[in-house]
């Protein structure tokens, strides 16, 4: 390993590189999966790819400016940079800001646009996690010093996200949360007891709401009732059963037209099942593979701790999340609405990750200099 | 601090990463088994799992009445399904059918015997009977919701709606034009099996941009009621092919009732031939007769060639012209320009209308809105017929001057009438007052429209005046008279045109009386059409009723106050008329009495008035020789002096009115 890494222009290849591709590879499927709702919703088949050509374009443009930003600025402006993730977050209560979708309050309206707070939250975390841990040092071994802080604001805003609601998004905050913690030293008989006291209160959030319920019985026998909550479910392993080693083809699938619902956003990737097979699923693994390597790689190469771990948390928040969202639409993990990274539809999204992929080729470049 | 000097931490970074190659590798494994292992059970279940789609009947907006009363909904039945090749007992599923859908054991058992994938075996049937069946839990069969189209009032303003067929698609009336609007979207229904082979439907609309809207109606739900509940018992006691009664605001042109009998019940509309779905009072045209003399009269004393008060010599009931005699059912001297009209004399009408001209004449009758169609919206409206100056003959130049050789709707002829009704406008009618989307926004609406100043605001009050003398016991339409109210009106008796030879029928005729009532304040236009009625012909004796009952009952629901000063005498009148021998014919004489009940009145005393109508009120106490003052308008609330005081001591009482919440 080392100083090994590939650069182009100061750019890490084994990050760029797969990203450029990915994108690539989303444009493709959200106008493969979308056409054919947006001509239903909208009369324009391109209605869906248009807006995630300007996320995209925004995205790269974020990606751009964070390259060159550098990364120990973040560091100093941690605290207002939670305090506004908080504001955020609270203002999706205030009724006229918050706007509700399906239910629940995700999103908030800026004059024109709407963004989610939740992706500003990820980032802020990150850059929190990363200052308090390699200040702290050994010290995180201390419950006090350690966990105890760490946990309590990490909680104050899974409470925030769990409550708009998105206990889904929480979960894995948490997770990822533990996931840092466990690196910089916290020991792991306290990270147990975290999980054996966590998950009582988890299962009595499940049973609170009925519609997890639901999706915890969906995603345990989706075939007890195909046409009701498990529909969604089952049409995916179809999609993906249709598709076979080598597709039926871009623009062919079937699913989308009739049963998977919202094809282009959370289940994207039933419909590259179905129509670019095994082969073309298989490719997205492995891009995603070398780009959670390659941001490893950087947290391991970089120069200071913050950095390290600042690498090393965004590219967790990305892993996470590839796998969750991929567990989901295989049934292997119960339903829940999260996104793949670069190919689901979706501007906040988008453009928060990239402007992610940006901060670790920032500090991928001051690793090499 | 850096991180190579931390060996354990990159440790447990490397740890991670194992987790997460981990974790893809994960993925990457299941997805192996879905799309390689899996691939053919799959993918079969993808291909065959559709057993079959088929698109089911869009929902369709409501249709209310102008008070928000549904006349047009839409209601959810169950439709139960099977697939024949799924079921292995079959007899005793069609018996189990047959059971709970109340059908031939036998039908079911052949349908369940096609050697098919999928098959309907009962549709739209009640919620509760599909539900049954689905408790039945029978292999390959099943049960799904299909939208249907009701008419709770059944007959009820059906000639006006129409009606939609199986599919739900708008076939006649509003419901066919406006289709796209009410016209919910489509959606489609597969059937498919899940793994395990059972059977289920799922629906999906396919056209997501289209919206429901709902039409709110002009017309009034309980008068349109009444006007087909009259009309009807007309019909049937005059014996009668059938009859149009309209009735409308002469000053908007809004449509409150359009009644058309032979009526039909669109629920079931297919047991009707189409005939009788036609809206006859926009569609058929016939002869109006002598309603025309009230244009005639507009007409001549708009061009000032007479005053009412006018004598004409009437050629004692026989006059020549064009080679035929004209007779007029009473022999007549001479008579005014009034009278005429009042008795209707044909021969007076020539006369008059000879001093007008054809063609002036004729101009009129457009202006009235004759010859054209009135624009309601309403499908399959009808012109008319006016014959052009230059075709007429000099028999056609005559008898047209009482509606003879000339054709008209009745929805024309009632706009005619509005137009006197209102000063002389004539109004655009309509149905649809206006269209609200699915989120309750109005996407169109209708307003009230003049077409054109028929005659002036004066002439048509003088023509009023003497309209107000027909339906009294001088005119021809004793009958029309509405207690407590001044009717004016112009009843018509034409001849029909025998289609067998050409000629006019003696046996067949058209009855009908045109009015506006309270005459000096219009509120309602009322046509009433008679269609060959056996018996009695006149329009005064076989439609005249039909405009009292709908009319009296009309102003009665619509809350408008009788005049006092009228009451009293009408009802000293009708007493009169009651007590010569009249013709048997009375349909309606129930009119007088048809409000309440009299209460129990224990003579000396004062009675309790409470609950009762103004004009019921009125009526009592001017039986009881009382002065009456009457405060606020509706149901009597309050009296003074008390019910059950002395009549002796009392010369006049005073009662407050409310109207009913």
């Amino acid at each position: 390993m080392g100083d090994k890494a590939k650069v182009y222009a100061g750019y890490n290849l084994m990050i760029l590189i797969p990203v450029i591709l990915l994108i690539a590879l989303g444009l493709l499927m959200v106008y493969s999966a979308s056409n054919n709702i947006a001509e239903h919703r909208f009369g324009d088949s391109n209605f869906y790819l248009r807006k995630q050509v300007l996320f995209c374009t925004l995205g790269i443009v974020a990606m751009l400016i964070a390259r060159y930003i550098p990364c120990t600025l973040y560091k100093k402006l941690v605290y207002p940079l939670l305090l506004l993730s908080v504001l955020f977050l609270s203002a999706l209560f205030v009724p006229g800001l918050g706007r509700r979708v399906g239910g629940a309050y995700r999103w908030i309206n800026l004059g024109g646009f709407s963004f989610q707070p939740s992706e500003m939250v990820k980032f802020s975390l990150a850059v929190y996690l990363a200052y308090s841990m390699s200040k702290k040092g050994t010290d995180l071994e201390l419950f006090t010093k350690g966990l105890l802080p760490h946990l309590l604001v990490v909680g104050v805003f899974m409470v925030l996200i769990y409550l708009q609601p998105d206990l889904g998004t929480a979960v894995i905050i948490g997770a990822w949360a533990l996931v840092l913690l466990f690196v910089g030293g916290v020991r792991i008989l306290q990270l147990l007891a975290l999980l054996l006291l966590a998950a009582p209160f988890f299962a009595y959030l499940v049973w609170n709401a009925e519609y997890r319920v639901k999706r915890w019985l969906a995603f345990l026998n989706p075939w007890d009732d195909p046409k009701g909550i498990g529909f969604q479910i089952i049409h995916s392993f179809l999609a993906f059963g249709s598709g076979g080693i080598f597709g039926a083809g871009l623009g062919n699938s079937k699913q989308k037209l009739f049963y998977l619902p919202e094809p282009h956003t959370d289940f994207v990737l039933s419909i590259m099942g179905e129509e670019l097979g095994l082969l073309g699923v298989t490719v997205a693994i492995v891009l995603f593979g070398v780009l959670i390597m390659g941001g490893i790689r950087i947290a391991l190469n970089s120069k200071d701790l913050y950095s390290s771990y600042l690498a090393l948390g965004l590219t967790c928040f990305l892993g996470l999340q590839v796998i969750v969202n991929m567990a989901v639409v295989l049934g292997l993990l119960p339903t829940k609405g999260l996104t793949l990274p670069f190919i689901s539809y979706g501007g906040s999204s988008l453009v928060m990750t990239l402007a992610g992929i940006g901060v670790l080729l920032n500090i991928s470049s001051r690793n090499s200099s | 601090m850096k991180l190579k000097e931390k060996k354990w931490i990159r440790f447990r970074i490397h740890l991670v990463s194992v987790f997460f190659m981990g974790g893809l590798l994960t993925i990457f494994v299941r997805i192996y088994q879905l799309q390689v292992l899996q691939q053919d059970y799959l993918r079969g279940i993808a291909e065959n799992g559709i057993i079959g789609t088929t698109t089911l009947p869009p929902k369709r907006g409501v249709i209310y009445d102008r008070e928000g009363h549904e006349l047009a909904i839409t209601v959810q039945t169950g439709s139960v399904f099977a697939h024949p090749k799924q079921i292995k007992d079959k007899i005793e599923t069609a018996r189990a059918l047959a059971k709970i859908l109340d059908e031939n054991q036998r039908t079911i058992l052949k349908k369940i015997e096609l050697n098919r994938s999928f098959v309907w075996i009962k549709r739209r049937i009640p919620q509760t009977q599909a539900e049954q069946v689905n408790a039945l839990k029978l292999k390959g069969l099943g049960v799904t919701t299909e939208a249907r189209r009701y008419y709770p009032g059944r007959e009820t303003a059906a000639h006006v709606i129409g009606f939609a067929g199986t599919d739900n698609q708008g076939l006649e009336g509003l419901e066919k034009e406006f289709d796209k609007l009410l016209r919910g979207p489509e959606e489609k229904l597969a059937f498919m099996r899940d793994a395990l082979g059972r059977p289920f439907a799922v629906t999906r609309p396919t056209t997501s941009d289209t919206s429901i809207h709902n039409l709110y109606l002009t017309i009034d739900k309980d008068i349109q009621y009444k006007a087909q509940q009259s009309l009807r018992h007309a019909v049937k006691e005059a014996k009668a092919k059938g009859g149009h009664c309209v009735v409308a605001d002469p000053w908007t042109g809004e449509i409150l009732a359009m009644a058309v009998v032979p009526e039909f019940n669109p629920n079931v509309f297919f047991h009707y031939k189409p005939y009788q779905w036609r809206n006859r009072a926009i569609t058929d045209c016939f002869e109006p007769g002598s309603t025309m003399k009230a244009f005639l009269l507009s007409a001549a004393l708009e061009e000032s060639v007479v005053s009412p008060l006018t004598q004409i010599y009437c050629e004692q009931g026989k006059f020549k012209v064009g080679g035929r005699v004209v007779h007029d059912t009473h022999k007549y001297g001479k008579l005014s320009v009034a009278d005429i009209v009042v008795h209707s004399s044909n021969i007076g009408a020539i006369k008059l209308g000879q001093k007008l001209g054809y063609r002036k004449f004729t101009e009129y009758l457009k202006n009235f809105g004759f010859g054209r169609k009135t624009d309601i919206d309403l499908m399959g409206e009808r012109n008319g017929f006016i014959r052009g100056a230059k075709n007429a003959r000099e028999i056609d130049r005559a008898t047209v001057f009482f509606g003879q050789g000339m054709t008209s709707t009745s929805l024309q002829l009632t706009m005619a009438m509005a137009a006197i009704a209102n000063g002389g406008k004539l109004m655009r009618p309509y149905v649809v007052s206006k269209i609200v989307d699915a989120s309750g926004n109005i996407t169109e609406e209708n307003n009230p429209k003049v077409v054109k100043r028929a005659i002036s605001a004066r002439t048509a009050r003088k023509v009023t005046t003497i309209l107000e003398g027909v339906a009294t016991e001088d005119g021809t339409a004793q009958k029309a008279a509405i207690e407590g109210y001044r009717v004016a009106g112009k009843t018509g008796t034409s001849q029909k045109v025998d289609p067998e030879t050409k000629r006019y029928s003696k046996r067949k005729y058209v009855a009908s009386f045109v009015g506006f009532v309270p005459s000096e304040k219009p509120r309602l236009v009322i046509l009433v059409m008679i269609d060959e009625p056996r018996g009695h012909i006149y329009g005064g004796l076989v439609a005249g009723p039909v405009f009292r009952e709908v009319g009296s009952w009309a102003l009665n629901h619509l809350r408008i106050s009788p005049h006092p000063s009228l009451l009293g005498n009408i009802q000293a009148k009708s007493a009169e008329a009651k007590e010569q021998p009249e013709n048997p014919s009375e349909i309606v004489n129930a009119s007088v009495s048809e409000a309440k009940p009299p209460l129990p009145l224990q003579s000396g005393q004062l009675p309790d008035f409470k609950g009762l109508g103004m004009r019921e009120v009125l009526k009592r106490t001017h039986a009881l020789g009382l002065k009456v003052s009457l405060e606020g308008s509706g149901l009597a609330i309050k009296q003074s002096p008390d019910p059950g005081s002395s009549l002796k001591t009392i010369k006049s009482v005073k009662v407050n009115f409310k109207p009913p919440m």
